[in-house]
């Protein structure tokens, strides 16, 4: 190939790979939407057979609760959920999958407090509000503490909620619980602590069954946090 | 998108064009390529005289091979002399050279110190040969190299200069195996930039060059130490062609630590980056095509891509070393805060510039496999290659980086050795 006929001819060929890549990375991005998604449904499934199994319980012994009310894949949701906020180009379909999913850590935490009252546990639970650190400078630190506190106390239920989302049943939790817009915010066991809380200050909040290692419920029941510090994880 | 974002996808899709442009051009020759693998060495019926001049400074160790290795050439010995100069060593050298003193093939000479370039000039005038090179003392030549070469300036009148394929000489350690792939590499590229009429460099390992060249555009000048480099760009200046011939082997030792080969690397870098700024007039003229679009812009995308990745690199790991510290003083160590791997298949990235940098790694292999065939060092791909891309990509940036901050700050051309 004689003068710049080949230098237009590479850039045709080297802007036909670039289209092929992004093509296969439009391709691979829904499938990881799908597998959301199906995550998804086996966590609303999930939830819907625990409320059920609940409901049969109220007539039955508590001895085998443990086993039965919240499901495993709602962590592996969180994790993957906050890995396409990172990396997917296309934020509008994950967006509406972070709001059934903070849906479903609803769902979660009401049957977490019905079996905790109906059977008697001692089962602490976390709801933290975060937004993006651009908005919220301290969440990143709050997000290490709970992160932290999870690992020490894997009972701890934490979860994890972006004030910022456009979702009715966030804004209905933040009138409950009246958590200021100076975030990041706590409710432990119902008490709404506004502004970042240390390590420290957070244990010893915990009440005693908790910080008791003889206490402790099992980790396979345990969300972890999810919050603007552990998005890379 | 972000900015570092399109400034990532515009250095990739520069680098990708460049691998994609010899791509092309190899297989706009494929059948030429094909054929070097088993080239005979040509019938030659013209022996024009040859020179080879051994420029030595400090070479007491090696001197001796050098010449040996130029007296076993398949060359008529009456066509054929080497020229000695040992350029004010410190050493034994000379002692090691008066052993040739009366050796009818070879001429010695002693000069005061003045550097490769002064040391290769002084040969220059010193022979009436019709064909001149060099070889470092530091390197060794096959026998059938020079015969073939010779049999293309007999059969191409164009060629000016001829140049031979580098391979590294008996690699002892990673860093000279690593070394070994990227000579291998080389002479694909070079080959390519051949075939382009667009080589940049003439190498001081037994590069050979027409005397009537000299007397056209001058002989070897300092140019930032780098004087092999310079004569290629004045060459293509002046529209002389220069030829690689791919079967015409030389091997040469490689630096065997990291130190010597950042001070080497950094000589090479820092001379291609003063040498283009000299010869910036050569950029992007349509006169002077490939070697003016491709060769000068390829050379300086891939200092700027390797520049801008590194810090982007850098950059990644300062925040990861500041999240984790800034996460163990707020809440101290704990495993949810070490660096965990997830094997399921939904955390492979699959964004867009994970699939191009794919594609450019397959390019960059299909460049050493081509290269290590052409050198005839095996049929591809070898576990050195793994070692080439994991100790290349470490410490490259830090001479590139060094290179450009010299110049930038105007530091001065770095030391030989």
């Amino acid at each position: 190939m004689k003068g710049f006929k080949k230098y237009f001819i590479v850039l045709i060929i080297t802007a036909a790979v670039f289209t092929i890549a992004w093509y296969l990375s439009i391709y691979f991005n829904q499938r990881k939407i799908e597998e959301i998604k199906q995550v998804q449904t086996k966590v609303t499934t999930d939830i819907l057979a625990s409320e059920t199994q609940f409901d049969l319980l109220q007539e039955m012994s508590c001895e085998n609760t443990e086993a039965t009310y919240l499901s495993s894949e709602i962590s592996e949701l969180a994790d993957k959920i906050s890995y396409g906020e990172l990396h997917f180009s296309d934020q509008t379909e994950l967006s509406l999958l972070k709001q059934q999913y903070s849906v479903l850590e609803v769902k979660d935490y009401l049957l977490t407090k019905r079996v905790s009252a109906r059977c008697k546990e001692d089962i602490t639970t976390i709801l933290y509000f975060y937004a993006d650190k651009d908005s919220c400078a301290d969440c990143v630190s709050q997000g290490y503490v709970l992160d932290a506190l999870r690992s020490q106390y894997p009972g701890i239920r934490v979860y994890s909620f972006d004030a910022r989302l456009d979702s009715s049943t966030i804004r209905a939790l933040l009138s409950i619980y009246k958590v200021s817009a100076a975030l990041p915010s706590i409710v432990l066991n119902d008490k709404t602590h506004n502004g970042f809380v240390s390590l420290a200050d957070l244990k010893k909040m915990l009440p005693v069954s908790v910080t008791a290692p003889t206490k402790q419920t099992p980790a396979t029941s345990a969300l972890k946090v999810k919050s603007p510090s552990t998005k890379s994880d | 998108m972000t900015i570092p974002e399109i400034l990532t996808y515009t250095v990739v899709f520069l680098a990708m064009y460049v691998q994609l442009f010899l791509l092309v051009t190899y297989f706009e020759h494929r059948k030429e390529m094909k054929k070097l693998k088993n080239e005979p060495i040509p019938a030659v019926d013209h022996y024009p005289k040859v020179a080879i001049i051994v420029p030595c400074w400090n070479e007491e160790s090696t001197v001796h091979g050098t010449i040996a290795s130029i007296l076993a050439l398949e060359y008529p010995e009456d066509r054929l002399e080497v020229i000695a100069v040992d350029d004010g060593s410190t050493d034994k050298t000379w002692e090691h050279l008066l052993q040739y003193k009366d050796h009818p093939r070879v001429r010695i000479f002693k000069k005061e110190n003045g550097g490769k370039h002064t040391a290769i000039n002084f040969g220059i005038d010193n022979t009436d040969a019709d064909i001149i090179g060099g070889l470092d003392a530091d390197s060794f030549v096959a026998p059938d190299a020079l015969i073939r070469m010779i049999g293309i300036f007999n059969t191409n009148k164009d060629a000016w200069a001829v140049t031979p394929s580098l391979v590294v000489h008996n690699p002892k350690n990673l860093l000279q195996y690593a070394q070994r792939v990227e000579y291998n590499m080389s002479t694909y590229n070079k080959k390519m930039l051949s075939l382009l009429g667009a080589i940049h460099v003439t190498p001081g390992p037994f590069s050979l060059f027409r005397r009537e060249m000299f007397a056209k555009i001058g002989k070897f000048k300092k140019a930032h130490n780098t004087e092999d480099q310079e004569l290629a760009y004045r060459m293509q200046e002046n529209h002389l062609e220069i030829v690689h011939s791919v079967n015409s082997f030389v091997y040469t030792s490689s630096p065997n630590t990291i130190k010597k080969l950042y001070v080497q690397r950094l000589r090479w870098i820092y001379g291609f980056i003063q040498n283009t700024i000299d010869y910036r007039r050569l950029l992007f003229k349509r006169e002077y095509l490939n070697f003016s679009f491709f060769t000068l812009p390829s050379g300086i995308i891939s200092i700027v891509a390797v520049v801008y990745l590194a810090i982007v690199f850098m950059y990644d790991a300062i925040i990861f070393v500041i999240k984790k510290v800034t996460q163990y003083s707020i809440a101290g160590f704990s495993p949810s805060s070490a660096v965990h791997v997830n094997f399921d298949w939904f955390y492979i990235n699959t964004q867009t510039v994970s699939f191009v940098t794919v594609i450019l790694y397959l390019l960059l292999m299909f460049s050493i496999v081509m290269g290590t065939r052409l050198n005839k060092q095996g049929n591809g791909f070898h576990w050195h290659v793994l070692a080439y891309m994991l100790i290349y990509s470490v410490i490259a940036p830090f001479w590139l980086l060094k290179a450009v901050w010299n110049t930038i700050a105007r530091r001065g051309q770095p030391k030989w050795r």
